[in-house]
Order: structure tokens, then sequence, then C-alpha cells
């Protein structure tokens, strides 16, 4: 009986809170984080990708069903301390906040986990990258200064303003909101990005530091729009939160 | 312990009796079978590792959770099979690391390497390397988790890494000392000598 | 150059290494040799003394004082990155990012020997991470690869200053030109074992060149612009973050008969800085913020990244105007500072009056008339009298050098402004041609006229409005004042020249 209910339960918290995804085939692309030395084409599989970040109310329901990512039951190991600081209580969201906001202040842990929920992971750097290439009308529009301009734009504003609700601006060729200019996204391989904390450092580091094939210092350093992505990345741990850092869900292709 | 990253050289390891014999099974010991003790432990600490639900495979083709090695302090550290570039310093650093100990401490280490590429490093990989590496004592184990596993493995430890063609890892070295409960007390990035402050540390745990 | 007995030393040494005398190896000129500081081998005073120190931290243009401490020790620094919208320049607003909620960044001041426990705390609305790099860290990256802080987190490094002098900081964050640009520098003090001398004031400046998509002075909310950052091409430089931030009320002052000493830094992110002091010499330079000086200096090199300390002493009261003498860069881009000295005259030292206004071109030295007309035309309260008392200083500074100081113009070359039937039969011409410049013939008072006049655009509205109305209400002009609501109109609907600011 009490496995019935809670089926229910499931179904219909299930039913509430998918997003839609948007499926992306694979392809080559060239990607500001280099393969080995010097190697910037990549190439990724086809995939889907949730079409705007998780939301406030979509992580209520996710706590709820799952209280052992309530911020007063999370342990240390998987949250700092300002996990979900913004909600009023454990389960509960509270003025100002809303809940079609992209929920923030979530761990890198906590977002796999609710991607995990939802038989999905979060998306690798390149899925990211190649998904936020885009702009409204092309595929790729990294080499147009009007959008890399648009986007540097975001960062010279202050995070003191109140978030947006997703999907408020225009969808990009692929039919995915809000790449950019509303928050920080987390990916699965975060933590592997592999750039020196100081910045300067071109090739030649220190081979022993980053053992394998030396610290892979990013190429492109002109497109600084993705650049200043991968040092906010390369700055957190898993457990970190931060008022401006959400995430979304992805899947390889069925 | 420094941030950047040195190779620690290891130790010669003086259980050479330990390693006389040939056989590179790394046998658990029956006290160590601990995902199936019955009475309740004490609360876990709210940092422990061992919160993480990790389920290893062995270079004996065995399955141990991660959580079983709680109990006594544990050296980990992550590598692959394929690596050419640290991992054999990596591996030589942690035996001398354990023989600089002082004999009676030696058995209270557990010490665990667990693989970035388990698509390659099957259990008979696993051997390989032991072999290779003379690494063959009790309470010493490769093993190797699914691929999300040994993301939230590197990221508990703190450990960064991306494959690249060809089956090549970039990564970090990073050796992490555990207590009996599983939290971290010290991490040493030193491979090529030994690291005093972090050998400090390993005897504080062991004590 | 060495002085006398120096000269007699350096002599005797030559004449003996001649005479293959034994005593070749002797000593060499101790006044040479105690000046060798020798580095960061002898920097290491040994462990630090007696009780942590928290170390105090100002902001521009105030200095720390003197550590006063004969003993290595441990210092506790404690600097928090904030990212901050505020005016670069008047009615022009930037973000940017700090080290202490200014730019440049606190002043640290330590000294030669001293432990520094480091904690950077990058705050939680930060949209950046960000780390820092002080040239005084012997160390990898000068602290850059142990204080990389994501936002709402906190990191901590430690380091041991070994050599004495004036060293800059910055962020080192991808991109890092970028972090620099947005204002991300400061200066830090590691003094010498035995202090420095004592002065009367010490004061904080730091040069830096900013870069914005807009053009210089264009109102509104500014974004940094990476293309302009690549060419090297700013559209301000200027001292301590922002135009007007040492000019004015705000201005830098002192006494005569008083010792100054600065502490100059230049952040860059790509300038090199010709700095000098309008109307002083520099008695002492302590050029690259090192160990030597220079005396009798007129306008210093400070590279991008580097720092100068200069020194001298007030006689004449006056304004003093800091500037960097690759000379547009103050008048066009804002790199002008002010150090006001009260005192007596000196007549002996200096006759003559403040010929400030017309030598500095765009600016004149009191501009406090200029900001209390533009505030009060916000609140509303502006009189007809604020507008001429602004006009008269902003004329005197743009305008007069060809129309002359009465108004009468340069015969067969600039038409008279003085009882213009020109000027006063159009309000609404005259300012269209303050903003957009006027070329060809025109007929002023019967006499011809065939010359080009500059677009003046990059006067302010409020600016236009002042000089406009000073104007038409002086030498024999009479008429209505000009509205700043009017220029502004005429800007938006008129069409500038190519070149011209905005």
């Amino acid at each position: 009986m009490r496995a019935l209910l809670l089926s229910l339960l499931a179904v219909a918290a299930a039913a509430v809170a998918v997003t839609e995804h948007a499926a992306i085939g694979g392809g080559a692309f060239s990607s500001v984080l280099p393969q080995g030395e010097g190697n910037t084409r990549v190439a990724i599989g086809p995939f889907e990708l949730d079409r705007h970040p998780v939301t406030n109310a979509q992580f209520l329901e996710f706590v709820r069903m799952h209280p052992q990512w309530r911020r007063d039951r999370v342990t240390a190991l998987f949250a700092d301390a300002q996990y979900l600081a913004h909600w009023r209580g454990a389960t509960e969201l509270g003025e100002p906040t809303r809940p079609q906001q992209p929920v923030t202040h979530i761990s890198w842990f906590a977002a796999e986990a609710y991607c995990e929920s939802r038989d999905a992971r979060l998306p690798s750097w390149y899925e990211w990258e190649y998904a936020a290439a885009a702009s409204e009308s092309v595929p790729d529009a990294r080499n147009d200064p009007a959008w890399r301009q648009r986007i540097l734009e975001w960062y010279a504003q202050p995070s003191t303003r109140p978030l947006a609700d997703v999907a408020g601006s225009a969808a990009n060729f692929y039919g995915i909101n809000d790449l950019h200019g509303l928050v920080w996204e987390w990916v699965m391989d975060f933590n592997g990005l592999l750039v020196s904390s100081d910045s300067r450092e071109q090739g030649g580091a220190d081979r022993l530091q980053f053992c394998g094939e030396g610290a892979l210092s990013t190429a492109d350093r002109e497109n600084y729009a993705v650049l200043m992505r991968i040092a906010f990345l390369s700055s957190l741990e898993a457990r970190y939160t931060t008022t401006n850092l959400g995430f979304r869900c992805a899947r390889a292709a069925p | 312990m420094r941030e950047s990253c040195s190779l620690r050289r290891t130790a010669v390891l003086l259980g050479g009796a330990l390693i006389a014999c040939s056989s590179v099974t790394m046998a658990r010991e029956p006290s160590q079978v601990r995902h199936e003790v019955m009475e309740p432990a004490p609360a876990i600490p709210g940092e422990s590792i061992y919160q993480l639900p990790l389920d290893l495979t062995l270079a004996d083709a065995t399955r141990m959770s991660l959580g079983s090695l709680r109990g006594k302090p544990l050296l980990v550290t992550m590598f692959y099979s394929s690596c050419n570039g640290v991992c054999p310093l990596l591996a030589f650093s942690m035996r001398r690391t354990v023989a600089a100990l002082p004999p009676g401490q030696r058995d209270a280490l557990q010490v665990l390497m667990v693989s970035f590429d388990p698509r390659r490093d099957s259990p008979q990989a696993l051997r390989d390397f032991a072999q290779l590496h003379q690494i063959d004592r009790p309470g010493w184990w490769l093993a190797r988790a699914s691929e999300p596993d040994v993301r939230k493995l590197a990221a508990v430890l703190g450990i960064r890494y991306r494959e690249l063609p060809g089956g090549i890892f970039s990564h970090s070295a990073v050796v992490t000392l555990l207590d009996a409960d599983g939290v971290i007390r010290a991490q040493s990035t030193s491979v090529q000598e030994l690291d005093p402050a972090f050998m400090k540390a390993i005897e504080d745990a062991l004590r | 150059m060495l002085n006398r007995p120096g000269r007699i030393s350096v002599l005797l040494l030559f004449i003996l290494a001649l005479l293959g005398c034994n005593d070749a190896s002797g000593p060499a000129d101790p006044a040479q040799t105690a000046q060798v500081t020798g580095g960061s081998a002898s920097g290491d005073f040994g462990p630090p003394q007696g009780e942590p120190v928290k170390a105090v931290l100002t902001s521009p243009p105030e200095v720390p004082p003197p550590t006063g401490r004969k003993q290595p020790a441990k210092v506790i620094v404690e600097l928090e990155v904030r990212e901050i919208q505020k005016p670069i320049a008047e009615g022009v607003m930037y973000t940017f990012w700090t080290f202490g909620g200014t730019v440049p960044g606190s002043f640290i001041r330590v000294r030669q020997g001293d432990t520094v426990e480091f904690h950077l705390k990058n705050h939680p609305d930060s949209k950046m991470p960000h780390n820092i790099d002080l040239h005084g860290v012997t160390g990898p990256g000068g602290g850059a690869a142990s204080s990389f802080t994501a936002p709402g987190h906190a990191s901590q490094f430690t380091f041991k200053a070994l050599n004495q002098g004036l060293y800059v900081y910055h962020c080192a964050t991808a991109p890092v030109g970028m972090h620099v640009a947005n204002g991300m520098y400061g200066l830090i003090l590691v003094e010498p074992p035995d202090g420095l001398p004592a002065v009367d004031h010490e004061f904080y400046v730091m040069q830096g060149d900013f870069y914005t998509v807009g053009k210089y002075r264009e109102k509104g909310d500014q974004v940094f612009d990476m293309q302009k950052a690549i060419d090297e091409n700013p559209t301000y430089v200027l001292f301590n973050g922002s135009e007007g931030a040492l000019t004015g009320d705000r201005a830098l002052s002192a006494k005569t008969g008083q010792t100054v000493r600065m502490f100059v830094g230049n952040g860059g992110p790509n300038l090199v800085s010709s700095f000098h002091v309008i109307g002083e010499i520099f008695d002492k330079v302590w050029f690259e913020g090192g160990t030597r000086f220079q005396e009798n200096v007129q306008t210093t090199l400070i590279p991008s990244g580097g720092a100068a300390i200069a020194e001298f002493r007030l006689e004449v009261p006056g304004s003093y105007i800091l500037v960097d003498h690759s000379i547009f860069r103050a008048f066009n881009k804002g790199a002008l500072a002010i150090l006001k000295a009260d005192g007596a005259e000196r007549k002996d030292i200096y006759s003559g009056k403040e010929v400030d206004a017309t030598y500095l071109g765009d600016k004149v030295a009191d501009l406090t008339p200029v900001g209390e007309a533009a505030a009060a035309r916000v609140a509303g309260t502006l009189t007809k009298d604020e507008q001429m008392k602004a006009g008269v200083l902003l004329f005197s500074g743009t305008c007069s050098v060809c129309h002359q100081p009465n108004g009468a113009g340069l015969p067969n070359v600039f038409p008279p402004l003085a009882s213009s039937d020109y000027l006063m039969a159009d309000k609404h011409r005259s300012v269209e041609i303050v903003l957009n410049g006027l070329t060809g013939a025109l007929t002023v008072n019967g006499l011809q006229f065939n010359s080009v006049m500059p677009p003046m655009s990059q006067l302010t509205d409020d600016e236009i409005a002042n000089i406009l109305t000073y104007v038409r209400n002086s030498w024999g002009n009479q008429g209505e004042a000009v509205t700043t609501e009017e220029v502004a109109k005429l800007r938006a609907t008129t069409k500038r020249p190519a070149g011209a600011a905005h």
C-alpha cells in the first residue's frame, strides 16, 4: 500500500517537474579546451540537453522526494554551508525567491543527484560548449564580435540583481534557453578542465603538476568569453555553492 | 605539504619478504569484510568520504564497497595502469611512504588506488600493474569503479582529471590520508621525495 | 652622480688598481657597498617575533602609517574582492572589480623580513573568481596559484617578504588583461629594515588605462571593450580609477614648507606612464620602487605593472597638477590629478599669477563652481549666476585660447564673441556649433572669416550650457541662459562629424 502511494507520488512529481529537452546532433567542432597539445578539434556524440536550467520549483520537488538532500540534512561532504541558503526553509521557497528562477546555491553533488534521479546526468564541458556556441540563428556564433560582446556585458553586471525566470529570453539555434546571461552552470567534468590557477601559465607548465600531458593551456585565448567560464569552473570544488551557479541535465541520445 | 605537485620517491618496500611471494592476489583480510557488519556503527562524521556509496571491483574481480574500508586509516589515490607519467612514481612513492613507517604501524594503514580508466583497467590489467610495481601486501587494493563513480571519488578527493584521445589521462597526482572514519586529514602532492609533514600526519592518525 | 669624496675614493681605487697594489682586492668605496641590500639572499631575518599583527590597510589616496617595527613579525592581511558599479566619469557608470572596494585597491604596508599570512576573500555577490599576484612575493605566480577563489569563498597563503621595495599587486585570473583593466591592482610597500625617513605627507596614487565600448565621456552604463584593450587604445587614462578622483574637493592637500612623498603605481594594463607634477621637481625619485634614488627629476617613467616613489618639498602655494606627460592622455582621457599647497606667497621663488587656466587647455585648476552648477542643475535649483560662474571657468579653460579671454577673437582668424551679431542671432545654432564645429565662410559684425572650429562635443551638456550662458551674457552680449536640456536635445538630434567625441 505504502509502495503504491509512493509510486503514485513519484509519478505525480515527475509529471510536474520534467523539463523539455532538445536533441542535439553530434559532430566535430573546434573547442577552446584542447585534447592534447594543439589538438582543438573535438568530436561529441548526439545528446539531449534540458531547454532551460533546473528551477527552484523543480529542485524543491526533488528535495521533498529525497530528503537526504534537504539543506538541514545534507552532509558536509556534499554541500557547503550556503547550500540552498536562498530558500526560506528546508522545503519552502518563500519570498522573494520565485519558483521559476533557476535554482542556485547548489553543489555539484546535489546537481548530479538531481539529474540521476531523472535518469540523466550533468552535461560534459564539450557538450555544454557545443550547445552554447550557438546564437539565435546560427549554430556557431563564436566569431561574431557582437555575440561575444553581449556575453561580456553579462559579466559586467553585478550579481546583486535578482535572477530572471528561466526561458525569459530567446532560445538559441537548438531551441535551448539561458546558456548565457542567466547563471553559471555546472558540468560533469568541471574538475577536468585542468587550467592552472595562475592563468598566465601557458604550456610548458610543470609537467609533474598535471601528470600525463602537462597542464593543458586553453587554446584561442581571444575567445575570452568562454575562457572566463572555464576560469570560473576551475575555481570550484564539488561541494561549493555560489549565488549565481545553477545547472541543467543532459543524457546521451537514445 | 605544498600545493604544487612533485613526485615523492617511495622507499623500497621493506616488506620484501611480503612480495617475495610471486602471487599478486590482493586477498582481503577477513576482519575487513565490513559491509556485512551488523552492529550499529558510531555516527559517521559529516565530512567522511565513506558517505559516498561507491562500488569497487578489485584486481581479483571481487567487489567491495568503499564504505567497508571504514575503521582503519587509509591512503587513497587515483591512477591508471597504462600511465607512463607519474603513476609508476606514485606507486613507488606510496610503497616508500608505508615502508618509512615504524613496523608496528604499517599493518594498521590501508592503501587504495582507484583507476581513472574503468574501460581499460579490467581486473587483469590491475593485476598486471600490481605485479609490475611489486604491490603485494594485505590491505593494499587496486580497484576500478564506474565512470560516474570515478568522477565523484575524484571530486571528494580534489583530484582533477580528463581523458584524452588514445586512452591517456591528464590528471593531478594527490595522495590523501583518511582517518579511521574517512575524514580527510592530510594530502600530499609530493611524489619525488618523502613529505615530512604528510608522514607526521600519518603517524598521528595511526596512533 | 657621485659627490666629491666619492669621486676621490673612486679615483684612488683606480690608481691603486693600476699600481697593481697587493691590496688590489681591498675594500670598495664604503658608501657604495653600504647601499647594496643583497636582495632576497639577505632578506630573511629569521622567524617572526612577538604576537601576530593585523595589517592596517588604507583606501587611496591614504597610506598606512610606518610599521615602526625593528623585528620581523607575522602580519595578517585580509583583503576582500568586490565587484562594484560606480562612476568612471561624470554620468558614466562602469562595473569595476576591486580589491577592498576601491581602484586602486587597499595599500598594504609591511617590513622586509615579515611573514605575511594573506587572506583573500571573494564577496558572494561577485560573478567571477579572482586571485592575487603580489610582485613582492617570492614564489610561483606571486601567490596567484594559491589564492584562486570562487565567489563566496576565501583562500589563504603565507609568504615572507624577502625584498624591500614598492610593489604592484594585481589579479591574475584569465583573462588577466581584463581583470587588470577593470581595476584589480594596488600597491604593497615592503619597508627597508630601518624604515623610510619621515616626511610630512604620504600619498597613494595609481595610474590605470580603461577601455569602454562607448566613447570618452559617453554617458550611461559602459562595458569593457576587449578589442580596444588588445589594440592598446584606451578610452580613459586615470589616476585612482575615475575622472575627478583627485580633483576639486578630492584634491590632495598639503602646506608649503612640507615634504611630500608619493607612492605612485601604474596598474596598466597596457600603458607606461611618464609621471610628472606640473610646477614641481622631484627632489628624489626611487625609480622603479627600488633602493636607489635619482635626484632632481622632472618626469619619471613608471612601467606598466611597476611603481616609483617620488619625494619633493613644497615651497610655493598653488595647485600642482599630476599628469601623465604623454600629454593627450592628461587632457583628452582624464590622466590628471591635483595637489593643492596652501601657504604664504613666496614671490622670491615664483612671482607670477597662476596661469593654470590657459596652460592646461581643457582643464582649470579649481573646478568647484563647475561641480556646484552641475549639482544644482540636477537638484533643479540652478541659477543664471551659478551658470555664469561655472561658465567663466570653463570658457577660460577651453575657448579662450582661440576667442581670447575678452571674447575679441583674432582678427581675420577667429571671430569675436564680444557683442557678436552672429552669435546672438540664433541660440540653437550656437549650441550646434559648439557640438559639431563649424567650417567655412561667415560674417560677424560686418567682418569676414573663413576658418575651422573643431567640434567640442567632449564637453558635457552642463558644461556647454554654462559656457554659452556665460558667453551670451558677457562683453556686451545680453541674452537668455542656455539649458542643459536644450543642449542634450541638440546633441541627440544632430550628427557629430567623424572623429568627434560623443
